[in-house]
């Protein structure tokens, strides 16, 4: 839970340091915390990757749908909700265990920072490419 | 929009979308470092128009801003000569005044709240708290200066690596056990190219190949700078406890 409630607050922190408009913070750190959350829960079972790519499906659906209902960038909405799950700690448990001169160590948390952020993004994508799939049949009904 | 770090795809759109309102055939290419766009005007002639992008951070107020005035431009709302005025006043002091105390706000309590995400303790948090105001302080300083990142980075993370070296040694001595990783990472955190990085594999994944290498190798960058500071701060740390 205290995860769950720290994911939240980093979401606030970063919208204030990213400059987002007020109406979209508390927002965007709800649904950056709801991922974290589907992330959480997730882990045990299906493990890292999967769980990280679950947790991006999470939060690109939320994201769209605010975004639409907000009437703002999905962008804006974006940067504070995935936020929780940015590989920062890997990249640093890299940098550390290149510095104790431990390179297989360090490219376990290479292979994971890469993996991480390609999991994200691959979520994000996912949900993308469903919409356009999705509106281009909604076209293509309207259109017959 | 590119200052501000939005993605390039979304870049492309925006203009595209504002220049379709207004009858205009053209193309652009928009990347981390400039935009290139071509048109074609009422007696057909061909133009075209690149912008160099000198400098960029991440700023989601002015692409929120700015995909609102695209939105409404496209509808009708607003004319021509209005977006120009709404665009410029984006860079007001007012706004940049009240922006900042935002982000040193959220510079100060960032790293505490990565303590929890992390799975470290309220004194943990509490020890972020230090960190972050030390970090605040000198994210300020590059602010006034303007020194260079990659310097920024090394001597931020130098001095965040003794300070918490120092506080776990410190609350060693007095009995309160803090976990040194955790601090140490979330207190890094305002630095570490985590967004970069993803969003370099998003632009990747999104086949803008030259945007996603330019993001990565800024990144890469960043990182190296980090760990070369992380490194001297372990070293002198060493030194100091002898």
């Amino acid at each position: 839970m205290m995860g769950i409630i720290g994911a939240f607050f980093t979401s606030i922190c970063y919208g204030l340091v990213l400059r987002v408009p007020p109406s979209c913070r508390i927002t965007a750190a709800a649904n950056g915390a709801l991922a974290w959350a589907i992330y959480l829960y997730t882990a045990p079972a299906c493990g890292l990757y999967i769980a990280t790519y679950l947790g991006g499906i999470a939060m690109a659906v939320g994201m769209h749908c605010l975004a639409r209902i907000q009437k703002t960038a999905a962008t804006v909405l974006l940067l504070p909700s995935f936020i929780p799950f940015v590989p920062g700690g890997d990249i640093y448990r890299c940098l550390y265990a290149l510095l104790q001169d431990q390179p297989s160590l360090a490219m376990h948390s290479l292979s994971n920072t890469i993996a991480i952020a390609g999991m994200i993004a691959l979520g994000k994508i996912s949900v993308e490419g469903c919409i356009q799939l999705w509106v281009h049949q909604h076209k293509q009904m309207k259109g017959r | 929009m590119s200052e501000a770090n939005g993605e390039a795809k979304r870049v492309e759109e925006t203009m595209l979308y504002m220049m379709k309102a207004f009858h205009f055939e053209g193309a652009v290419i928009a990347r981390c470092a400039d935009i290139t766009l071509t048109w074609v005007d009422d007696q057909h002639q061909e133009h075209v128009r690149m912008a160099r992008i000198q400098k960029h951070s991440y700023h989601v107020g002015h692409i929120a801003a700015i995909n609102d005035i695209s939105r409404r431009l496209v509808e009708g709302k607003v004319t021509c000569e209005e977006a120009y005025v709404f665009l410029t006043g984006l860079r007001n002091e007012e706004s940049r005044k009240q922006a900042l105390w935002q982000q040193r706000i959220g510079l100060l309590f960032l790293g505490s709240a990565f303590v929890f995400v992390f799975g470290g303790q309220v004194f943990d948090a509490l020890a972020c708290v230090l960190t972050g105001m030390v970090y605040t302080g000198l994210w300020e300083l590059q602010r006034r200066f303007g020194s260079k990142d990659i310097f920024h980075f090394l001597c931020a993370s130098t001095i965040l690596c003794i300070l918490v070296q120092a506080l776990v040694s410190l609350a060693h001595h007095y009995g309160v056990s803090l976990h040194q990783d955790v601090i140490l990472t979330s207190s890094l955190m305002p630095m570490v190219p985590g967004i970069g990085l993803t969003y370099a594999t998003m632009d990747i994944l999104n086949h803008d190949f030259l945007s996603g290498q330019t993001r990565l190798m800024e990144a890469l960058i960043q990182a190296l700078s980090i760990a070369a500071g992380i490194g001297f701060g372990f070293s002198l740390g060493g030194v100091w406890s002898g």
